[in-house]
């Protein structure tokens, strides 16, 4: 899942990004609002979290510049200014979901996860193919019945590949919500990725989940 | 007890009350003065009628008086007669004093008239008597003396009737009069208190309905509707002027807390960055078990965010202080050229690292100032650090100081994006921001200005800016130049 943090304060856009990096998010940070508004249509995020006082301009004005663009990627509001009317203007510009500073950070994320969550028919946490279950709330993988110990860019990646199960996912596709934007999409990194995947969670079993499709990427099935 | 407007008005009327009640009494204790005065004289009045009923007995002992002095020739009897005879004379000049109706005045010179006839032949009698003629005077007494003094006799009579119907009369009119005079009195003073009480009560119901405007209007007033405002029309004009004083006061508290409403939610917004940092920073740092070289990170970002709070409240504190509590800053008379001159080369070093070329253009006479060195090395400071932010490098910053009549003038330009028309009046406000240059920072709290103007206006100066958009802004300092 790959977040998108608007955010101006360097020590405030510096603890989120760790925190959420420990949560296993990938997270870019954009200081103002133009590079904010450049990252944003050039990558895919999964949600972006948008401070509303920016150097250049303001949250609202950004939200209602990606919503004008089409880009209905989740919107979160993080912002100092507590104001009933600014809540409500920063929902109507488009915002999901409005979050004031100083926050809890367990609330935090739990807003982003329900965020996340809301696209999916599936609103279950745990997330099932065949006999493999990945907890999104605990980071618990389990493969018939028995743990697996994952890193965090090993669950990244499976999170990834379980939410879109069924489905062909390219490199492309993986290396824009897997990775964050220092990554250099063109070295092998991604197939090192999947082979630790597969020997973590395919070896022993009779039945392979992963599935390499020649030329064009990856797909997770029963 | 509470002093009311209503309760004085209240012990007013109560007192024209009681004086009106007094002035009736008055009047009655006059009226019955008056009445006995009157009666006094008509006493007087009975008491002659009283003498003449003794004048007939006189009369009548007169006659007998003479008839014993004819029968006896004892001269006893004639003393006797002048002695009544005096005091007939006396009766009667008293009742012509008191007669004062025609029909007495007529009746008592009747008698007068009668009584001298009757006198004269009296003398006659007597006379006649004491030349030997005993028969003729005896004739005279009982025949012309008794008519005469029969006459007399009735004139008296009718004297006391009159007298005793006049009496009767004046008596009945008097009470009539007495009364009428009281009712004269009274009434009017009845009718006035009943005009001036309500005058005095529509009048207070006057004040006392706007003081109600007044009080209602205000005591709906709080913070959350502090644009009330008392109607001032079709007021008197002591209550419009009250009416306008309030207005006036409710506008200069409605802009007070319109001030302090933006400046606590500025402050609130500017600590609560810092706060939202070291509680965001703490939570993540606490989340698991970490090295101690994670944990030292998490507190130096937690004390970089407390010294900024630190310095906003302190900007705070040091902005109240020069707004309501000046008097505790010292001041000192100093020379401002080599004040001047520091302050330029200590901003020199700050310049060095964004590469901008800084002069400083000085009068090489001595200009001296009183002030507080460190409030004023203060407010160059922030003028010279704000030129910093907003001058790209390679770019130049000028420092001139020149007097000009009783006042220094020192400005501050730079070559940097310059101040846009509609910011130029607002950058002195507080916790004003323009940081469009450097994006990144994070320093600076939008006072550093606002802190300049005070200190400016704590030593009876000020500053004045001046821009055009992307050539650069000007600072001017003015300040009295002191004279010994």
């Amino acid at each position: 899942m790959r977040i998108l943090l608007v955010e101006d304060e360097k020590n405030m856009a510096s603890f989120i990004k760790r925190g959420l990096e420990e949560e296993r998010y990938v997270v870019d940070v954009a200081p103002n609002g133009e590079k904010a508004l450049f990252l944003a249509e050039t990558n895919p995020y999964d949600l972006i979290i948008l401070d509303i006082m920016l150097p250049d301009t303001t949250g609202f004005s950004i939200c209602k510049d990606l919503r004008a663009k089409k880009i209905d990627t989740f919107i979160l509001m993080l912002t100092a200014r507590d104001d009933v009317k600014d809540k409500i203007l920063g929902l109507e510009t488009g915002a999901d979901d409005y979050l004031s500073k100083p926050f809890d950070f367990d609330e935090l994320l739990a807003r982003i996860a329900a965020l996340l969550r809301r696209k999916r028919l599936d609103k279950n946490p745990i997330l099932k193919v065949a006999d493999l279950e990945l907890n999104q709330l605990t980071h618990k993988i389990m493969r018939a019945k028995k743990e697996i110990s994952l890193t965090g860019k090993e669950y990244s990646l499976l999170e990834y590949l379980m939410l879109h199960a069924d489905q062909v996912v390219t490199r492309t596709q993986i290396s824009e919500h897997v990775w964050n934007e220092d990554f250099d999409s063109l070295t092998n990194v991604i197939d090192v990725f999947i082979n630790r995947l597969r020997s973590k969670i395919d070896q022993g079993f009779k039945k392979k989940l992963i599935h390499s499709l020649r030329g064009t990427g990856y797909m997770l099935k029963e | 007890m509470q002093k009311s407007f209503r309760r004085q008005i209240m012990i007013g009327f109560l007192i024209m009350v009681f004086l009106c009640a007094f002035t009736a009494v008055l009047a009655f204790m006059t009226t019955r003065n008056m009445q006995k005065v009157f009666l006094n004289t008509m006493r007087d009045n009975v008491s002659s009628l009283k003498a003449a009923e003794e004048l007939e007995l006189a009369l009548l002992s007169q006659k007998g008086f003479l008839s014993n002095y004819f029968l006896d020739g004892n001269p006893i009897w004639l003393k006797k007669l002048e002695d009544k005879k005096a005091n007939f004379q006396d009766w009667l000049n008293k009742a012509s004093v008191v007669a004062l109706t025609p029909p007495e005045k007529a009746i008592i010179k009747d008698i007068n008239l009668l009584y001298k006839t009757y006198e004269s032949e009296r003398y006659r009698a007597k006379k006649l008597y004491e030349s030997g003629n005993i028969q003729g005077a005896k004739n005279i007494l009982l025949k012309d003396m008794w008519d005469a003094f029969e006459a007399l006799y009735q004139k008296c009579e009718d004297y006391i009737r009159i007298n005793e119907s006049i009496i009767e009369k004046s008596e009945a009119s008097l009470q009539r009069k007495v009364i009428g005079m009281m009712i004269l009195i009274i009434v009017p003073a009845f009718v006035i208190i009943g005009l001036v009480g309500s005058m005095f009560y529509l009048l207070t119901r006057r004040i006392l309905a706007g003081v109600e405007d007044i009080a209602v209007t205000t005591r709906n007033i709080n913070l959350k509707s502090l644009s009330g405002r008392v109607g001032t029309e079709d007021l008197e004009q002591e209550m419009e002027y009250l009416a306008k004083s309030i207005n006036m006061m409710l506008e200069r508290l409605e802009r007070s807390f319109e001030y302090i409403k933006e400046f606590s939610s500025s402050i609130g917004h500017e600590l609560k960055t810092p706060l939202a940092i070291i509680k965001g920073e703490s939570e993540v740092a606490l989340r698991k078990e970490r090295q101690a070289e994670d944990y030292r990170k998490a507190l130096s970002v937690n004390i970089e965010e407390a010294n900024r709070m630190i310095r906003i409240v302190e900007d705070l504190v040091f902005l109240a202080k020069l707004d309501y509590n000046p008097d505790n800053i010292k001041k000192e008379v100093f020379d401002f050229i080599p004040f001047f001159a520091d302050i330029e080369k200590r901003a020199q070093t700050l310049v060095v690292q964004k590469q901008i070329n800084l002069t400083a253009l000085v009068p090489e006479t001595t200009v001296t100032l009183e002030g507080n060195k460190l409030h004023l090395s203060r407010l160059f400071f922030n003028l010279i650090q704000n030129a910093i932010k907003f001058t790209p490098s390679g770019g130049r910053i000028n420092l001139t100081a020149y007097p000009e009549g009783n006042v220094l003038k020192v400005s501050v330009s730079d070559t940097g994006q310059g101040i846009s028309t509609e910011d130029l009046p607002r950058v002195f406000q507080r916790f004003f921001h323009k940081e469009k240059s450097q994006p990144e920072s994070s320093d600076g709290i939008g006072l550093g200005l606002s802190i300049a103007k005070s200190i400016a206006k704590f030593h009876n100066g000020d500053i004045e800016v001046k821009s055009t958009p992307e050539e650069g802004a000007t600072f001017t300092v003015i300040l009295p130049i002191y004279h010994t």
